[in-house]
């Protein structure tokens, strides 16, 4: 990260972000259209399911196949696994220690040893959902086009819902315990946009939506998305068409679809003080705690509903045509498009992850949080930027503990 | 179940040992410890392996009270690509020697360091933990170690096969250090 500062005043701040899919893009090019699913998994050790979906609804829909019923059903229980597991890593180990004054997690593990294997074993718990029904736990192989390789057996079933049931108990421990955490002021005031979905919290169905008018499908989503190579940074900027920055994940999918929270986490929002219209970016650790415990329920839901189909997959024949796909990474908005010929052979790639939609914003918040900081020392400085960028969990969250900070004072 | 894909439970009665490959196969040099672990599930198939992306919280959950782990992981430290690092650390000891991080790319470095740390804070530390390290070179998106890299993940292989040997009783051979 750069901070540039002139007579006192902040003249730039460039956050430098290092980005792998723009190699993963050319290197599908060529490919059959089977192999995204797998490849594109590999492209992210923590969200590998939200590219798997996002390729796999793009692929289908180039194809023109919907996956519908319990093979989509599976696919959503898959991904509640991802965002317990993602959630669980940075409520726990990235964000808490923020709150608490703590350096780090392993400071948090030695002071709050209990939280934080409440934690782990809450994590783990998304784990076991990711390797029951996606064959793995960092690059899932069970997922393909269609479907699934092989369907979890009865007593699999059995004894994951013996296990979510524990998630559900841990998960709401975990909303009252950050929920009573003391947050720092701040509004923001971005463009919000997720995937909204009448009947359910938006992960893989459902339109895109903002806060101020937007309205579009996958395809149209794609087609609003404007790509920018800024020099700092290997990942492109993406900023909508006519509107310009805006905000995915969380806080963004919690405004737009908090009435179709399930009870459980509606209800234990509420009991913190965490409603629709909340614009602290220091509250979203509150927020993934209770999206974390709405993936819980939903997945014991899903259990408890399925009934197995004929097939683990259905077919999906190739034919020339462009497909898109859009679902709710953990992290926020993941979007895919693929252009086939007429033999399922890959033309064009397109992915656009969550943290390249968020870069403009994360820096447009750094810019007023340095602007008000001027007096504090570069180190201070430092530690405030780092909270600021882990409130919107970008992919770099793992590294920017040890955020380098470049300050140019002129 | 562990994160990651365990190929065989350690053998009951025994010492218990796991080999981590750590690392992305799509990262260039980083792929390393994948590369390794694909030659030691043929040179000792009843080992127990797994291959993770070097996030601190999987790897505490993975290595959980084993006796020994063997951990291959890419090395960025200035020195000659291919060249090997060994490194042995004690339950109860806390070392300095995984260095800082350099950056991003690098951070699965200060992974295994941070999965230590953490693991020793909550009292899930191996007894030991042996770190077979390989310098890289190049750590950018890609699917191919750079030749240097590639040439020593057979010798790698067999240092982890002979620390396994060395740990279990099987072979009197002493684990080699200088596998560059």
């Amino acid at each position: 990260m750069l901070v540039d500062i002139e007579d006192g005043a902040v003249s730039n701040v460039q956050l430098r972000i290092y980005e792998p899919p723009r190699f993963f893009e050319a290197f599908l090019v060529g490919r059959a259209y089977t192999e995204p699913a797998d490849i594109t998994a590999r492209i992210c050790g923590i969200c590998p399911v939200a590219y798997q979906m996002s390729a796999c609804l793009a692929l289908e829909d180039a194809c023109g196949v919907r996956v519908e019923g319990p093979l989509h059903d599976l696919r959503r229980l898959l991904y509640c696994g991802e965002w317990i597991e993602s959630h669980t890593l940075h409520v726990h180990l990235l964000h808490a220690p923020d709150f608490l004054g703590f350096d780090g997690a392993i400071d948090l593990a030695q002071a709050h040893r209990a939280e934080v294997e409440r934690g782990l074993e809450l994590k783990k718990i998304g784990n076991e959902i990711v390797e029951v029904i996606g064959g793995r736990a960092i690059h899932p192989v069970n997922v393909r086009l269609g479907g699934f390789y092989r369907l979890p057996t009865r007593k699999e079933r059995r004894d994951l819902r013996e296990r979510v049931l524990r998630a559900i108990d841990l998960a709401t421990e975990v909303v009252a315990w950050v929920g009573g955490f003391d947050f720092p002021e701040l509004t923001h005031d971005h463009e919000m946009v997720a995937l909204v979905d009448p009947d359910r919290y938006g992960v893989m169905d459902g339109r895109v939506i903002s806060d101020r008018g937007l309205d579009v499908d996958a395809a149209g989503f794609g087609a609003a998305i404007a790509e920018e190579q800024v020099p700092w940074s290997t990942a492109l900027q993406a900023h909508l068409l006519e509107r310009g920055n805006y905000l995915v994940g969380p806080m963004a999918r919690l405004a737009l679809g908090y009435g179709n929270l399930l009870p459980p986490a509606r209800e234990a929002a509420q009991a913190v003080g965490l409603g629709p219209d909340t614009r602290n970016p220091f509250r979203s650790i509150v927020t993934r705690a209770v999206e974390t415990l709405h993936a819980c329920v939903e997945a014991l839901e899903i259990l408890d509903g399925w009934e197995e189909p004929e097939a683990p997959a259905v077919p999906v024949e190739p034919r020339a045509g462009e497909g898109h796909g859009v679902t709710e990474a953990p992290r926020g908005l993941l979007y895919h498009r693929y252009v086939l010929d007429e033999d399922g052979t890959i033309l064009e790639v397109q992915i656009t992850p969550p943290t390249s939609q968020n870069q403009a914003t994360i820096e447009h918040d750094l810019f007023h949080l340095v602007e008000r900081s001027l007096d504090l020392d570069d180190l201070t400085l430092q530690h405030l930027a780092e909270q600021a960028i882990r409130n919107y969990d970008p992919c770099i969250s793992c590294a920017t503990h040890f955020l380098d900070m470049e300050v140019r004072r002129r | 179940m562990r994160g990651g894909t365990v190929t065989s439970e350690p053998h009951a009665g025994r010492s218990s040992v796991l080999v981590i490959g750590v690392g992305n196969r799509f990262g260039s040099d980083d792929g390393i410890g994948p590369a390794v672990i694909d030659r030691v599930r043929q040179l000792c198939p009843e080992a127990a392996t797994l291959e993770v992306d070097g996030e601190a919280a999987r790897l505490v959950e993975a290595w959980d009270n084993a006796d020994l782990v063997v951990l291959v992981d890419a090395v960025r430290s200035g020195v000659s690509p291919g060249t090997a690092h060994r490194l042995v650390i004690d339950r109860g000891s806390s070392p300095d020697e995984f260095g800082e991080p350099t950056g991003a790319t690098s951070s699965h470095a200060a992974g295994v360091a941070e999965a230590w740390a953490l693991g020793a804070a909550l009292g899930r530390t191996p007894a030991r933990l042996v770190v077979l390290g390989v310098e890289g070179a190049d750590f950018d998106p890609g699917y191919r170690l750079t030749d240097e890299v590639a040439r020593a993940v057979p010798c790698t292989a067999r240092a982890v096969r002979d620390e396994i040997h060395a740990a279990t009783g099987e072979d009197d051979r002493q684990p080699r250090t200088g596998v560059a």
